[in-house]
Order: C-alpha cells, then sequence, then structure tokens
C-alpha cells in the first residue's frame, strides 16, 4: 500500500539547510555592520566580511604560523555541519588580518569562540587589535542570537591572564577531562 | 495467528513519524535563543544592546594585546566538528 508522507525528502532537508544557510548569513551580516560602528568609535578602522575564497587565498600567504589549521579545509567543514556558525574574516587596506571561527550552544546561553589566529605578519596593521576587533563581533553576533555569554574555547597559557584581567572581565573554568575556557556574561 | 505488535517493525514509516507527547504542565514556549530571529528582531536587539559596555573596545581593554606575541586561540591541532 502505497503511502503518502514518507518519513525524510532529501530535497526538503537540502532545501532546509540552504534556506538555514542563507537566514544566517544575512544575521552575521546584521552583526558585522554593528560591530564594524562599535570599531570604528574605537578608534579601530576594520572591515568585517564572511571567510570567503579571497580570505582563504590570502590565508594560505601566512608564514611563520603558530599553529597549521587548514582553513581550506575547515570552513567547508563547518558550513556544512553549522549554518548557525559564527565567522568572520577581518581585512583593512586589503590585508586579511584575522580569522575566527565558533558556533553557538544548542541550547545553553552561550556563544564560543573556537579557532582565532591572526595573521603573523608584523607588519599586520591590526596587531594587537585583532582580539578586540574579533570580541566585538562575536558579542554583536551573540546578541543577535539572544544569547547571554560567550566563551573563548582552548585559550592560549600566556594569554589567559589577559582575558582574564580587570579591563576584559572573562573568568577561567577548567572542566574536568575537557579543554578549558574562558567565560564572560555580556 | 498475528498479533498486533508484531506487524509493526522498526522500519515502518509510522515509527519514524513517531511525536512523544505533550509533558505534563501543557507545551513550553521556546527561549528566545533557539528561535531564528528575524533581521528586524536583530536589529532591535542591537539596538537595545547599544549601551551595554564593551571592555575590549575601551582604550584599555585595546592596549591589553598590543604587546601580545600572539593572538591565536584554539587547539594545536584542528579538531573536526560533530554534526550538529
Amino acid at each position: 500500500m502505497d503511502r503518502p508522507n514518507m518519513p525524510t525528502n532529501p530535497q526538503s532537508a537540502v532545501h532546509s539547510r540552504s534556506r538555514a544557510e542563507a537566514e544566517y548569513r544575512n544575521l552575521r551580516g546584521v552583526a558585522f555592520q554593528d560591530a564594524t560602528a562599535f570599531l570604528l568609535a574605537a578608534g579601530v578602522r576594520a572591515e568585517l566580511r564572511p571567510i570567503d575564497a579571497a580570505a582563504l587565498a590570502a590565508a594560505e600567504l601566512w608564514t611563520g604560523r603558530r599553529v597549521g589549521w587548514p582553513w581550506h579545509l575547515m570552513i567547508p567543514d563547518w558550513r556544512r555541519n553549522y549554518p548557525k556558525r559564527f565567522e568572520v574574516a577581518i581585512w583593512r587596506d586589503g590585508v586579511l588580518c584575522a580569522l575566527a571561527l565558533g558556533r553557538p550552544a544548542r541550547k545553553a546561553p552561550h556563544l564560543s569562540l573556537y579557532y582565532l589566529e591572526r595573521n603573523p605578519d608584523p607588519a599586520n596593521p591590526l596587531r594587537g587589535q585583532v582580539t578586540g576587533a574579533v570580541l566585538a563581533t562575536l558579542r554583536a553576533y551573540a546578541v543577535v542570537l539572544g544569547k547571554a555569554e560567550l566563551r573563548l574555547m582552548d585559550p592560549l597559557p600566556a594569554l589567559i591572564p589577559r582575558y582574564c584581567s580587570a579591563a576584559f572581565g572573562f573568568h577561567l573554568v577548567t572542566p574536568a577531562a575537557e579543554a578549558p575556557y574562558c567565560a564572560r556574561s555580556i | 495467528m498475528r498479533t498486533e505488535h508484531m506487524t509493526v517493525s522498526s522500519s515502518t514509516p509510522d515509527r519514524a513519524r513517531y511525536v512523544a507527547p505533550p509533558k505534563p504542565g501543557g507545551r513550553k514556549r521556546p527561549a528566545a535563543s533557539d528561535v531564528t530571529p528575524t533581521l528586524e528582531e536583530a536589529k532591535r536587539r542591537l539596538a537595545a544592546a547599544a549601551s551595554r559596555p564593551q571592555p575590549w573596545l575601551t582604550p584599555e581593554g585595546l592596549a591589553m594585546f598590543a604587546d601580545a606575541p600572539s593572538e591565536d586561540l584554539g587547539p594545536e591541532v584542528y579538531r573536526r566538528p560533530d554534526p550538529e
């Protein structure tokens, strides 16, 4: 006997995924606009964009990197799995200054930053200001999503005192058998 | 003789469409962060949050990483994410 309603329609799933991808791309765009204005008001001129082909090509040219993250593989991985992800490429005057990637918790009220890499070139025009620029963008996207807390996952030990300083206001959390993170409510 | 439970296999579409009954006490309203906001709602939220401080954008905050040898964050090696 024919059943009119089969459980899962693959085409429908693809359509739903592409619609979610478009919706959250637009929401990230709204967060980028807001963060750009905040940064400018603080004296930081930066262009915030999605991590596109131009950003991936520019990152391929970075030398002297501390980490060997394969951004050209990471972005397709995260696009496939996380339409709500946080991603930003920070540019200034045609120079790619940093890439960052994160995602919101499914149910819990936090947005986590998982990867941040600064262009290691000493001539990076936003050297020393990349963290502020990424946090301003992360915070704007958290506000858009209705999240109340930011998390910086797996921070470099040498940078933890800076995140946890009175100026930044994060606190360190060290869960058993998991990577540490710095958290802050917004 | 066939009993009713013998006629239902695990591959029956009806099983795949099973929906749990509502919890006692009625349906809960989803949290704001569980619902995809419209662009207008996103802008409204940002406008409402505009007055909240962003310490990383104060002169003191911006100077915090001025001399940092690195501003990277994350594990040494890339870990592929689990599907959502």
